[in-house]
């Protein structure tokens, strides 16, 4: 398989993954200061 | 509307005139920015004379900027944007006077551009009826659109150094549409124009309609 | 909630299902084995623009005074945020492909030209959001800026027709039966693209929510920094 298209692969899934996971640790980390009243 | 656009443009204008901002401060750096292209370009080489369309309509870019800004600062100042709003006049036509006072600085600047192109690059300014209207259009999609921008931007403490950043990528259809409307009618190939004036013509009836509907809401904001 | 979990659940699926398709393709003639980048590609460009297409339908709503809520303005933002993160993975993922199609890694063609120009516009857009400001003043005047910035958006789409170039035509439009863009392609491409719009609407909702969290938390902080500086005015 051509590194090019592994490195596409890897990129793509590799940023959308990453961004994801801050997404929700930014989520966890925001309601666990818990809404107020 | 109409009436409120020439009183403001008359305002502008009658400003630009006792204040000279326009000709003694954006003029001198058109011919600057035209120079400092040549120290860029190696003149010998003949680059100069094949890029001016380019370069020229850089030039106006750049002087756009500059130009809307100060429009932008004089409502800034002292607040006189809200008078003009208190004092009734609609927005969309204290929009429009503004882009038309503009325009004209623009086209006094486009003028002083032309005459540096053809001395200082040694451009031969072939079907002067391609060109003109060229200019026109981008010269009207130009102002509409910096208009636009700078009146966000104005009210913004760094508003300067945020402007270009905002106007400029918005302003690059213009550049890249009027240069080559203006190689193609330099170069004598003048039919080859049409589809780019047809672009300009779409983006300024476009900053107009977008300018005249949402100045309202800009002007509510500063 | 539950329904974003299955969201998320949903465009992870699709996500996996678009790469075993697309690593799975047969190399076709034309393109070899670089094709496979395809099942990404046109997807990933095709959400951008759906992503700014929303961040500029929230302004809207956003503007408009009858249904102006905050709500919109944290849309606005987290969408623009997501077309330029899809836009950016648009032009890496390009430029991959053309590397070994074309043997550059950028061209000056009307498509890529106008994508730059989509990227950039939209990082000044995220900039300006970045200023400090009271929220109000920072939604409306972000939001006439990507009502004005969208324009970009079908002007990219058309340029491949507008003027002639290198890219490819628009895609699904110019397939036909028996050409080298059939069958196994076309199913990895468009299980790409509902991958894709799955994902983007997913990272939408949560960050979208996280935006909205940590606007309320800062306005509770400032309240209690408020009753604060009250109970030792009061003390005194």
């Amino acid at each position: 398989m051509s590194g090019y298209v592994v490195a596409c692969y890897a990129v793509t899934i590799g940023s959308l993954s990453a961004y994801s996971i801050w997404a929700m640790a930014r989520l966890r980390a925001v309601n666990k200061r818990g809404p107020r009243q | 509307m109409f009436r409120d656009a020439s009183l403001v443009a008359g305002k502008d204008l009658r400003i630009e005139r006792r204040s000279r901002v326009t000709t003694q401060q954006i003029a001198p750096f058109a011919v600057l920015v035209l120079v400092l292209f040549a120290f860029a370009l190696d003149p010998d080489r003949g680059v100069l004379g094949r890029a001016s369309a380019g370069l020229f309509w850089l030039a106006v870019v750049f002087c756009t900027v500059l130009a809307v800004q100060r429009s932008a600062a004089v409502e800034v100042a002292d607040k006189a944007g809200e008078g003009m709003r208190l004092a009734g006049l609609e927005p969309g036509g204290v929009f429009l006077g503004k882009a038309m006072a503009v325009a004209a600085q623009l086209a006094l600047l486009e003028v002083l551009l032309g005459a540096g192109v053809v001395v200082l690059y040694g451009t031969h300014l072939h079907d002067p009826v391609v060109l003109v209207a060229t200019a026109v259009l981008a010269t009207v999609g130009l102002a509409c659109a910096g208009t636009a921008y700078a009146a966000v931007a104005a009210s913004l403490r760094v508003g300067n150094t945020l402007l270009p950043l905002l106007l400029l990528p918005v302003l690059a259809p213009v550049l890249l549409a009027a240069t080559r409307a203006w190689e193609a009618g330099l170069a004598g190939v003048s039919s080859d124009a049409i589809s780019w004036l047809e672009l300009l013509a779409a983006f300024a009836v476009l900053y107009v309609a977008v300018g005249v509907v949402g100045y309202g809401t800009l002007q509510e904001e500063s | 909630m539950k329904s974003v979990r299955v969201l998320g659940a949903l465009a992870v699926v699709t996500l996996t299902g678009t790469v075993v398709l697309g690593l799975g393709l047969p190399a076709t003639y034309e393109q070899r084995t670089y094709s496979r980048m395809l099942a990404l590609h046109p997807p990933l460009a095709w959400t951008a623009y759906v992503a700014f297409g929303v961040t500029a339908a929230a302004s809207i709503l956003y503007l408009w005074p009858r249904t102006r809520r905050a709500r919109f303005d944290a849309v606005a933002a987290a969408s623009a945020e997501l077309g330029v993160l899809f836009t950016g993975l648009t032009l890496i993922t390009g430029s991959l492909w053309g590397r070994p199609t074309w043997g550059v890694w950028w061209t000056w063609d009307a498509r890529l030209t106008t994508t730059a120009l989509m990227f950039v516009i939209y990082l000044g857009y995220l900039a300006q959001r970045g200023l400090a400001d009271t929220a109000a003043a920072r939604a409306k005047r972000s939001a006439m800026i990507a009502v004005m910035a969208v324009i970009v958006v079908p002007i990219n789409h058309m340029s491949v027709e507008w003027w002639r170039t290198l890219h490819q035509g628009r895609s699904l439009a110019s397939l036909k039966p028996g050409s080298e863009l059939d069958g196994d392609f076309i199913a990895a491409m468009l299980l790409g693209f509902l991958a894709m719009t799955l994902t983007y609407v997913w990272l939408l909702v949560m960050r979208t929510k996280v935006i909205e969290a940590e606007a309320d938390l800062e306005e509770d902080a400032l309240a209690d920094a408020i009753a604060a500086r009250r109970q030792e005015a009061l003390a005194t």
